[in-house]
């Protein structure tokens, strides 16, 4: 029995703007076992971003996290107070944005930013030992050392993102959250990338959030996927059950609706209706209104996350 | 009413680069961004044509050439026999009216202050179609057409009060009420949410039936230029390096590059985890492509000729073409 | 965490109200000065119009003069006997006259050019802008003195010299504008539609530059209400006889020394006021005339 890494409980998040209150993590939970990687998917606006934000307490303003436990190697990283999250965000947990151009300095050489991230986190080591990490670290990722020396809009989109990567596993963290990794990149990068972390993957034993709207990436990576709408988790499986088999009617019209190249005949199957308002979400099962399956308690009662199968969770009323 | 709808021939289009002052006394000679370099091809009435690349292969820059939003370096354009380049101001005013342009960025291509019956119908007033009362059933009638209902409250909102879905079917609403009889699709589902993208699909693929359109579909996406195109180039670094019905180009591919870019496409499906087929590199600047062929340097089966001669494009069967010297 | 619901159809005056909820202490600023210039022109139109609504005639000597404030003449008397509070109402309806005039004209002549300017480009476009670059390197007062003093005294006269100074700040506020909103995404929407460019203009470049214009405007006001009291101050202003705040100003500095503050003191404190009133009412009304305001 692996090792339970993070623990996330009825996490609640919130945020308020000119409209209204927007609860946009209502009450979600799961559990990663050390060394999975988990594909975290929905569409924009479903909450999964702030999500793996709230792991690391980065919820912007006018964000806040209103409830709830995430308890990561046993801790509960919602009591630490400020100093002890800096000094676990960059070293234990460690996240890879989607567009490396904003998390980049521009004014920095990419290997001061690397070396930099090591010395600040305190190991009593010496720049130029960091130096030396920085570079066989890069070289690991496919980049030659020598572009420690360069700025970041000298290097490609693809590059970039390895550098994100690199300072992502620098200290060894032990959870890497990635939120939307390739989705700024071309297809064949993307490619790239995607063959990096999964190899990656089996020498750092990586534990792995990976949140992305991509169902393609997320089949390529993820053990197991948690699908996300409306701010709540419909549905959590291993990744091959959730693709052959979805139970939930969401879950459902979102693969079905994807157009896969590997099929030689597709008929893309259609959601009626578009994502709900958070402030006012539906009543009872934020999906009822677009749900081929509706019934009348959809309407008025939120259904339970149940197991249905061995390892496979769904929120829906049906089962 | 020819069968060729769209002719490209030798299209080039380059942008001169910004310099600085100091830059341009410096230099000695002018760079220029080679996004398109001479390419040819047609689009047939009625068909839907994928034209599909990665970023700086110059796609949307055909797109925007063949619309003459913007003016070619050299080539010829011609739309129904007409060439578009020479025609005057009159005349295009009155080409416009056939063919249409759907954005990528909905939100960016309506005018914020602009009530959207207002923005789709204005074309209706540009071209003397039909003005007041006659202009504002025709809107109501596209709208309904396209799924923007309730069509009469919606008319009097604004781009910022729609959702996503909405606004990406008022720039297809404003683009068809002139019944065009070319659309020009640049990513029109990219911006979309995932489960809105079937949607915009299935409603276009219906409006193509009924409007009797031809589509110019540019896109990154190859999976979903498979559900929708029935012929597609593919382009590299402002050439097109194949081209042919769908079929024939995804279960052979003859460019190399092609070949890589369909094994990228990630698929929604765990089982199917294949072996990507990655080119050594990156994509080059298209300020300074490579020589030759464009994608030698990357090629894994590049000879020696491949960094000399550009391969011409030449017909392996029929209809399927390829610019590529392995297969001379 | 209170929730601010923003109604659409309550127009500007809610999207007003609910923006200042919102916005907190700028927002009651904003609102606060969108009071005082309500007030001063409230107080401006009924002085032209109902001029029995000063308390006493303000160019006759109606009292002791320098006589300091009281029951019966409320910001005292001047030198002359007059009283101060019916020369300040008085006085309220030339400020703003010439204030909004000068701003209307530099409205008009500078948005016009600024948007041909920034639509057509070119030689057209390097000559305004030289031109317009010419006149804003002028220090603003000294400019309006010369024009002033070219032109004569007059609330017509000191307007047209007030508003040339002006007229370069709407033009670059237009031009840059004009220059990023021509390379949107919309605008080549139009074109692709088959639009003129005369009709781009009016429909898709106009309405989408006016929003940042009216913030300067009302800070023009501002500036312009300035201006104006520093051209009284000097003597290039209207007429003298007539009331002026910052006429007023001018002559109550000499009674300083001797101990009349109230003179000087509340014109002074008046075009501060009023001017501070447009300052802030500006800065507010961008967030309000934009209609991202009602965004979800």
């Amino acid at each position: 029995m692996a090792e339970i890494l993070l623990r996330i409980e009825d996490l609640e998040v919130r945020y308020a703007t000119r409209a209204g209150v927007v609860k946009a993590v209502d009450r979600v939970g799961f559990e990663m076992e050390k060394g999975e990687t988990l594909g975290l998917v929905g569409e924009s606006g479903c909450g999964k971003s702030t999500l793996g934000f709230s792991v690391l307490r980065l919820v912007p303003p006018p964000g806040k996290i209103v409830g709830g436990d995430i308890i990561f190697a046993g801790e509960d990283l919602l009591k630490k107070d400020e100093e002890e999250m800096r000094r676990i965000r960059g070293s234990r947990i460690s996240m890879i944005f989607q567009d490396p151009m904003t998390c980049l300095d521009p004014l920095q050489k990419i290997g001061d930013h690397i070396v930099e991230t090591i010395t600040t986190h305190g190991q009593g080591i010496n720049r130029t030992e960091a130096w030396k990490r920085a570079g066989e670290m890069l070289d690991r990722l496919g980049i030659d050392p020598s572009r420690l020396e360069a700025y970041p809009h000298q290097l490609s989109g693809g590059m970039r993102q390895r550098v994100m990567i690199a300072l992502a596993l620098i200290l060894n963290s032990e959870l890497v959250i990635a939120d939307e990794p390739t989705t700024s990149l071309d297809v064949i990068v993307e490619a790239q990338i995607l063959d990096l972390l999964k190899q990656l993957k089996g020498d750092y034993e990586l534990t792995l959030i990976l949140i992305t709207h991509n169902m393609g990436v997320v089949a390529e990576l993820a053990d197991r996927v948690a699908v996300m709408y409306a701010a709540k988790l419909v549905e959590v499986a291993e990744a091959l059950r959730l693709y052959e088999e979805p139970k939930h009617p969401y879950a459902q019209g979102l693969l079905r609706s994807i157009p896969n190249i590997s099929l030689t005949e597709q008929v893309l199957a259609t959601m009626p209706g578009s994502p709900p308002d958070l402030i006012q979400p539906p009543p009872g099962c934020r999906f009822h209104p677009r749900c081929p399956y509706v019934k009348e308690e959809c309407k008025e009662i939120e259904p339970p996350m149940k197991e249905v199968e061995r390892e496979h969770l769904v929120a829906c009323h049906l089962y | 009413m020819s069968e060729k709808l769209v002719e490209v021939r030798n299209l080039v289009k380059w942008f001169p680069v910004q310099k600085s002052f100091v830059e341009t006394l410096l230099a000695r000679r002018l760079d220029y961004v080679r996004a398109v370099d001479g390419i040819d091809f047609e689009v047939r009435r009625g068909e839907v044509f994928g034209l599909a690349g990665e970023s700086g292969s110059g796609k949307t820059t055909t797109g925007r050439l063949i619309l003459r939003l913007i003016k070619p370096t050299r080539g010829e354009i011609f739309f129904d026999g007409t060439n578009v380049l020479t025609v005057n101001d009159d005349e295009m005013r009155r080409l416009r009216q056939r063919m249409q342009l759907i954005f990528q960025d909905p939100y960016a291509s309506l005018n914020p202050r602009m009530k959207i019956g207002a923005a789709i119908g204005h074309a209706l007033e540009i071209h003397g179609i039909a003005k007041g009362q006659e202009g504002r059933d025709l809107v109501i009638q596209i709208m309904e057409r396209v799924g923007l209902t309730p069509a009469a409250t919606l008319y009097e909102k604004y781009p910022h009060q729609l959702s996503g879905g909405q606004r990406q079917r008022a720039v297809i609403a404003r683009a068809l009420i002139l019944h065009p009889d070319l659309i020009v699709a640049d990513e029109p589902i990219a911006m979309a949410d995932v489960s809105v993208r079937a949607l915009i699909l299935h409603l276009m693929m219906e409006l193509k039936e009924e409007f009797d359109l031809t589509y110019l579909f540019i896109t990154h996406d190859l999976a979903t230029a498979k559900y929708i195109c029935d012929r597609i180039a593919i382009m590299y670094l402002g050439k097109i390096v194949e081209l042919g019905p769908l079929e024939k180009v995804y279960s052979h591919p003859h460019h190399p590059y092609t070949e890589a870019l369909l094994s990228a496409v990630p698929v929604p499906n765990p089982r199917a985890r294949r072996e990507h087929i990655i080119p050594k590199g990156e994509i080059p600047s298209p300020i300074n492509p490579p020589s030759g062929c464009r994608f030698h340097p990357r090629c894994p089966y590049a000879m020696e000729i491949c960094s000399k001669d550009e391969p011409s494009f030449a017909d392996t069967e029929d209809g399927h073409l390829v610019a590529c010297h392995l297969r001379r | 965490m209170e929730r601010v619901l923003v109604p659409e159809k309550v127009g500007i005056l809610g999207r007003f109200l609910a923006a200042a909820k919102w916005y907190g202490v700028e927002g009651y600023m904003t609102m606060v000065g969108g009071f005082i210039v309500f007030a001063i022109i409230t107080i401006s139109l009924l002085s032209a119009f109902y001029p029995g609504m000063a308390p006493y005639d303000p160019e006759k000597g109606v009292g002791t003069p320098f006589s300091s404030p009281s029951r019966q003449h409320l910001m005292g008397t001047d030198n002359l006997g007059r009283d101060v509070f019916s020369r300040i109402i008085y006085g309220a309806k030339v400020v703003m006259a010439v204030a909004l005039l000068s701003s209307a004209f530099s409205a008009a002549v500078g948005i016009p050019l600024g948007l041909v300017s920034g639509f057509l480009g070119g030689k057209v476009d390097r000559v305004l802008s030289l031109t317009m670059d010419s006149i804003y390197a002028f220090p603003g007062l000294i400019l309006a003195i010369a024009m002033a003093a070219m032109l004569g005294p007059g609330v017509i006269n000191m307007s047209i010299a007030i508003a040339v100074v002006y007229i370069p700040t709407y033009f670059r506020m237009v031009r840059g504008q004009v220059l990023s909103v021509k390379e949107e995404l919309y605008v080549e929407a139009a074109r692709s539609l088959g639009a003129r460019a005369a009709t781009i203009l009016r429909l898709y470049v106009f309405p989408n530059v006016i929003p940042s214009v009216v913030v300067v405007f009302s800070v023009n006001i501002a500036d312009a209400i300035l201006t104006e009291a520093g051209l009284s101050f000097l003597g290039l202003g209207i007429d003298p006889s007539l009331p002026d705040w910052g006429y007023d100003l001018s002559r109550g500095k000499a009674y300083l020394p001797g101990g009349y503050w109230w003179i000087i003191t509340f014109p002074g404190m008046m075009i501060a006021l009023v001017a501070l009133g447009f300052s802030m009412l500006g800065e507010g009304l961008n967030e309000i005339l934009n209609p991202r305001l009602t965004e979800k």
